[in-house]
């Protein structure tokens, strides 16, 4: 019993289930950074004694993280395109490399939150932390989140390209819309929380 | 996608991130200037932050040439979006466009009440 | 990829990624906890009525609970879990759900987050007791299993998140040939704008549930002001929250999730009511567009359950135009069905009564909501008995009887066994009486101003004392509600032990579309239909001219 249009596109709507599977789920995400931004601009605006972490918060580090989330983003869009040439070992080499910025991404991330609970600075400690942890570790468990599905996806899923490279193929572009996502969530991220 | 048209997707990804890694670069600094507004700056960073978010949204991510029920439902989410994002700015809001709506200035010159008077 | 006869019990029956596995383990699961929630109901009635039987505490906790178990464990899950996962397919001639399975993840997410809720009563402090709207800032000081909801309403969610996904490109790319959009059964149509609302309405309220999980465990602010006075000792907290801002977030959700509760059922009504009116239901066309709407609106209404929070007069007559305005697509939906009755051959059947009776029912439910949606009425109303009669009439004898409807409706689909119509219809009849005796005499509690959530039913106000005899006759009613359910549970389990007949009827009610035109109860695992339909013509051609039976099935030629 198979399901219709895994892997061909479906003529009147020229997509594949996966794809407007994982948009529909980005719609959904979008909804809750909204949420998420929502909450900051409400509780910024509306108290007089918002303390600005601006001046507590490690813009270089930040930076770096920018960097290294744009560069995850094209390496990651290279190994789809790899994958359509149908060049195996470029595809790894750059979905290896995605793994690796993402991986830099959660140790900067590492290092900022340590530094922050050894001067003390804990969410409990003002509502303008509060929201800087809250947001920043919601976007850390979707990063997370990503890197288990390439972990699995150049482990144990790779097996797929031998068997239906064109479905693995569409997996990846899937994966990748997702990592772009929680790229395009840190692109806005990071100018609301440390830089305005 | 043939070949040709692949090595022009790639082009555009590799531009498309050194666009992306100019506009950090930009975001950053910009954030030092100070503005003599402080909702100017908010708008600058917002739009140097969109311009970057349109460039992986319609590249990286395709959206350019997606089919029209994605476009359909993602105009919909924003829309809600916007209204999640906007609305608790308004919450105070006494008076729609124009006007002083609120309840303090509406009522005026009532004539004082005496009774029947006595009819 | 193809059938695998090895499949073991286990994945056959209980780790299933068949939709019709699924329905059923979501439709009785959640029917389950609807009886539950309706036990926690008759002893807050008797509460009421023989003060102090349980401890006010253990009333409120069973308060909020009633009211998160029946919407969030019980009538969702229901009409779009198990109503949504196995007709959608059968409806629309697909072998089963686009992502199997992520169906089968969001049955067992759904199990875990009611085991959750459910064990939240034998913590310590018991369940939480805040409300089931779990309205900051007690939400985050109480003691009670406040935790505990929390982390149930995320599995919740994420349930919901997965299995409305699935339906919707179940809907977009698995419908068959010749199955158009405007030939869709409306009841498809209902599913996908409910999936849609449930898509984009609930990731807010995972935003304020997270939010108020750090500030019952992190010690966060979010919802908590400065200077928050507990008893004369003021809270140790940074304050900087805002209460309001969980009203906001929560919602922003549970508005769209009243019309979540609404939708699946107006799509079963419609699928019952045109077949047994033997015609095409009248707007066919129209009621698309009005649901669609009606969908769009849903988002835009939300503060109309906040307008006693201070908002300013421009918000208030902003979301009170916009309430008025959402009225306008239900009414439209309501009088397609009352159309629709005009010059048919009626069938009184058991599905029918609770169809036709869904119709002055909702009607009630609806107009009651109106004073509700206008700031001025809403002042003395607000947070009043009137309320609760609002609400329940458009879910209990609103939804719930669309539910029953649906039952009977497609349970010889389903078993291949028809249930028995005189219990059917002695179930009706009395749970048609009780539904009002019990629910009616709330609006005259609301109106003298009697207010939510007192667990000694209003008795130490003096403003109540007019109406508070009703009390005890609501708590008979709920009793005679409660018996009325007997039959219909007698029906089910009696149907289920009954011996199936040789080569039962695909097509019992002679209806037109398409999942009965597989076989009674399809087979699990194997796909659907024998061989794949084509559609050639509209949901509802019953009567057609020129036709030799009363009823043209959606895929004959």
């Amino acid at each position: 019993m198979k399901i219709p249009y895994n892997e061909e596109l479906r003529p009147d709507t020229g997509l594949y289930n996966a794809k407007l599977g994982i948009w529909l789920f980005l719609a959904s995400e979008v909804m809750l950074f909204g949420a998420l931004f929502s909450a900051y601009i409400m509780l910024r605006t509306s108290y007089e004694y918002w303390f600005d972490i601006k001046t507590i918060l490690n813009v270089p580090l930040a930076t770096l993280n920018t960097v290294l989330l744009i560069t995850s983003s094209v390496t990651m869009v290279m190994s789809w395109v790899s994958l359509k040439m149908k060049d195996l070992n470029k595809f790894k080499l750059y979905l290896g490399a995605t793994l690796l910025c993402s991986f830099g991404f959660l140790i900067v991330k590492y290092f900022e939150y340590s530094s922050k609970f050894a001067h003390g600075l804990y969410p409990s400690s003002s509502t303008s932390l509060a929201c800087y942890f809250t947001m920043t570790g919601l976007h850390v468990l979707h990063v997370i989140g990503g890197i288990a599905v390439f972990i699995y996806l150049i482990g144990p899923g790779i097996k797929m390209w031998d068997t239906e490279p064109e479905r693995y193929t569409n997996r990846i572009e899937v994966a990748g819309l997702y990592w772009h996502f929680v790229d395009l969530v840190w692109i806005f991220l990071f100018p609301a929380l440390y830089l305005l | 996608m043939s070949d040709n048209n692949m090595q022009h997707h790639i082009k555009i990804y590799w531009s498309v991130f050194a666009a992306l890694l100019v506009l950090t670069v930009l975001t950053v600094a910009v954030s030092y200037i100070h503005f003599s507004y402080m909702w100017l700056g908010l708008l600058v960073g917002l739009i140097i932050a969109s311009v970057k978010g349109f460039l992986v949204a319609s590249q990286f991510m395709h959206l350019n040439n997606e089919k029209n029920f994605i476009y359909g439902t993602l105009i919909v989410t924003v829309v809600f979006f916007f209204v999640l994002l906007f609305m608790p700015l308004f919450w105070h809001t006494n008076n729609i466009g124009y006007g002083n709506g609120s309840f303090d200035e509406v009522i005026h010159n009532v004539p004082e009440y005496h009774g029947d008077e006595g009819h | 990829m193809s059938d695998s006869h090895k499949e073991s019990f286990w994945t056959k029956y209980i780790f299933s990624q068949d939709h019709k596995v699924i329905g059923i383990q979501y439709g009785i699961t959640s029917l389950l906890f609807m009886l539950f929630g309706f036990a926690l109901m008759i002893v807050m009635r008797i509460n009421m009525v023989y003060l102090n039987s349980i401890s006010p505490d253990l009333y409120n906790s069973f308060g909020a609970m009633h009211g998160t178990i029946m919407v969030f464990l019980g009538v969702v899950p229901v009409i779009v879990g198990a109503y949504g996962n196995y007709l959608v397919p059968l409806q629309i001639g697909a072998p089963d759900m686009a992502f199997p399975k992520l169906n089968m993840a969001s049955y067992w997410s759904y199990f875990l987050g009611g085991v959750i809720m459910l064990l939240s009563f034998a913590l310590p402090a018991g369940a939480a007791a805040s409300g089931w709207t779990m309205y900051p800032p007690l939400s985050v000081i109480a003691e009670n299993g406040e935790t505990a909801w929390l982390v149930g309403m995320i599995f919740l969610i994420t349930s919901s998140l997965l299995g409305s996904m699935n339906i919707i490109v179940t809907i977009v790319q698995l419908r068959v040939e010749g199955l158009t959009w405007m030939r869709l059964p409306f009841f498809v149509w209902a599913q996908l704008v409910t999936s849609f609302l449930l898509v984009l309405a609930f990731p807010p309220l995972e935003a304020a549930g997270i939010f108020q999980l750090m500030d019952r465990l992190a010690g966060t602010s979010f919802f908590l002001p400065a200077g928050l006075n507990i008893q004369g000792e003021v809270l140790d907290v940074s304050g900087g929250g805002s209460p309001l801002l969980w009203q906001h977030l929560f919602w922003f959700l549970a508005h769209p999730e009243v019309y979540v509760l609404i939708l699946p059922a107006m799509g079963i009504i419609s699928e019952v009511i045109a077949n047994n009116i033997r015609k095409p239901l009248w707007g066919y066309g129209l009621m698309v567009k009005s649901v669609i709407f009606l969908g769009f609106m849903s988002f835009v209404v939300w503060a109309h359950h906040m307008f006693l929070t201070g908002m300013g007069q421009g918000m208030s007559i902003f979301f009170a135009i916009t309430t008025m305005i959402i009225s306008v697509p239900s009414v439209i939906l309501l009088t397609c069905f009352i159309l629709s009755l005009w010059g048919g051959s009626i069938r009184y059947n058991t599905p029918m009564l609770f169809a036709l009776s869904f119709i002055p029912m909702f009607g009630i439910g609806g107009l009651t909501g109106l004073p509700l949606g206008l700031p001025l009425s809403d002042i003395p109303l607000h947070d009043t008995y009137y309320v609760i009669g609002h609400f329940h009439y458009v879910v209990a004898p609103g939804t719930i009887f669309a539910i029953f409807a649906g039952i009977y409706f497609w349970f010889p689909k389903i078993s291949g066994k028809p249930l028995n119509e005189i219990l059917g219809k002695v179930h009706f009849i009395f749970s048609f009486i009780f539904m009002n005796l019990f629910f009616m005499p709330m609006f005259f509690q609301g109106l003298a101003g009697l207010s939510r959530r007192l667990a000694d039913g209003g008795i130490s106000y003096a403003h109540t004392q007019g109406v508070i005899h009703y009390n005890e006759f609501m708590m008979y009613a709920s009793w005679g509600l409660a018996i009325a359910q007997i039959p219909f549970i007698v029906n089910i389990i009696m149907t289920i032990l009954k011996k199936r007949e040789e080569n039962p009827d695909p097509n019992p009610w002679k209806a037109t579309t398409l999942e009965w035109t597989a076989a009674p109860s399809p087979p699990v695992g194997h796909g659907n239909f024998p061989e794949i339909p084509t559609v050639y013509r509209g949901p509802y051609e019953y009567s057609v001219p020129d036709e030799k039976e009363d009823f043209t099935p959606q895929n004959k030629s």
